[in-house]
């Protein structure tokens, strides 16, 4: 944390440069976030350099007694959630699960359709839950880093993270036994 | 029957934070009760999909791209911003709101046939309709709107020390069309706001924004580091 508060001087000293730093740090984790939500490549990489934009754009706002990451993802879905409800709904062809004559022997079929299935369980969780998952597991934050994130208490994060699975075992393991 | 204990102990240990004396009640848990086994295997394959999801999806680097990005958009703020007037952002708005009335004129409303001076004559004069300043806070807002049968719109002059949050939020239930839009600096792309649905635009130091037909009861929300500093209600 210190480095990056100290890297964030330099930057709002006018070393631009230094930015690099972050984004780099940062692309991946943010990038996997927004792209579960949103679900397309293009989509999800465009939102990603806007997000790392807009970040720069703000950074004279952002409060150095808290972590930048804490700051990034919290931009991050939140421009992917906006995005989303301005998109009309659209689902590629390629995504929507076929229950009869799979081609079993095609693996990478059956990698669309889980990553699919996967797709629409964690899109059907509520916001609440949703972002545990994402901050959880595509972000690869802790516990203490998401309640961070999210500015609740740590508890409420096991709590929400804990009934997220709950919610997630019924919907995916009554439509894996298809792929499966 | 699984008791919430259970869960909690089943859930913890799919998230690897059990303690000892935890980890022997998981043992005794899933050894005595076979639902407290099937509930465990079941959460463990929720995780293990998660994780597989997420190693499945493709790395991406876009600080090249970011990083242009900045450096262009810095290069065009450090041109005009040398030396901002204020008088400048009025030639700027005098030809949008030209550009904004031949528009409307053109695809708003129906033709007129011939158009005399008195109808022509007021129809690009703006009307001040608020001001705001905060000495303390560094802020300015000047806000004037225009009609043009059919199409009115605001023009919000905003002078901030420091970086702005301004968020829109359409009121009522509307048919017509809405746009929000920052037009200086840079170009943010239109926003064509649908029910319900907010818009959020950053503004630093110095910008002017556009917004057309907004409905009754909606409301500007103008905040600093997540501190309302004004707002304006429509």
């Amino acid at each position: 944390m210190k480095d990056e508060k100290k890297i964030i001087e330099l930057i709002l000293a006018g070393r631009t440069a230094y930015y690099g730093i972050l984004v780099e740090r940062y692309q991946n984790p943010v990038f996997r976030v927004i792209f579960r939500i949103v679900s397309q490549y293009d989509d999800a990489r465009e939102l990603t350099q806007d997000v790392f934009v807009k970040a720069y754009e703000s950074l004279n706002q952002y409060n150095p007694d808290y972590r930048f990451f804490s700051w990034i993802y919290r931009i991050a879905i939140n421009r992917a959630l906006r995005y989303i409800r301005s998109r009309k709904p659209y689902v590629p062809l390629e995504k929507i699960p076929q229950r009869e004559g799979i081609a079993t022997e095609d693996a990478s079929f059956d990698f669309k359709t889980r990553e699919g299935l996967v797709n629409e369980a964690v899109s059907a969780l509520k916001e609440q839950y949703k972002t545990v998952v994402l901050l959880k597991y595509y972000a690869d934050l802790s516990y203490e880093e998401i309640a961070q994130v999210l500015e609740i208490p740590e508890k409420t994060v096991k709590s929400r993270l804990f009934d997220a699975r709950m919610l997630l075992k019924d919907k995916l393991s009554k439509n894996l036994q298809y792929v499966d | 029957m699984l008791t919430d204990n259970d869960i909690l102990i089943i859930q913890k240990k799919v998230g690897g934070t059990l303690t000892a004396k935890e980890e022997d009640l998981f043992r005794e848990l899933t050894a005595s009760n076979p639902e407290a086994g099937k509930l465990y295997k079941e959460l463990l394959n929720v995780q293990r999909t998660l994780r597989d999801d997420v190693s499945g999806i493709p790395d991406v680097d876009v600080t090249g791209d970011v990083m242009a990005t900045i450096k262009r958009k810095s290069t065009v703020k450090n041109v005009f911003l040398a030396g901002w007037k204020r008088y400048y952002a009025y030639a700027a708005l005098v030809v949008l709101v030209f550009t904004l009335g031949v528009l409307a004129a053109n695809y708003l409303i129906p033709p007129l046939g011939t158009w005399n001076n008195e109808e022509l004559a007021g129809t690009m004069a703006g009307q001040h309709a608020a001001s705001f300043k905060d000495h303390e806070e560094g802020i300015e807002i000047e806000m004037e709107k225009y009609r043009n049968e059919g199409l009115l719109v605001y023009m919000l002059f905003v002078t901030s020390r420091d970086s702005l949050n301004v968020e829109f939020v359409p009121g009522q239930e509307h048919s017509e069309i809405l746009y929000f839009k920052r037009i200086w600096p840079g170009n943010e792309p239109e926003a064509l706001l649908e029910q319900n649905h907010n818009e959020d635009l950053v503004c630093g130091e110095n910008a002017i924004f556009t917004l057309a037909n907004p409905p009754v009861d909606s409301e500007m929300f103008f905040s600093k580091n997540g501190k309302l500093i004004h707002k304006i209600m429509f």
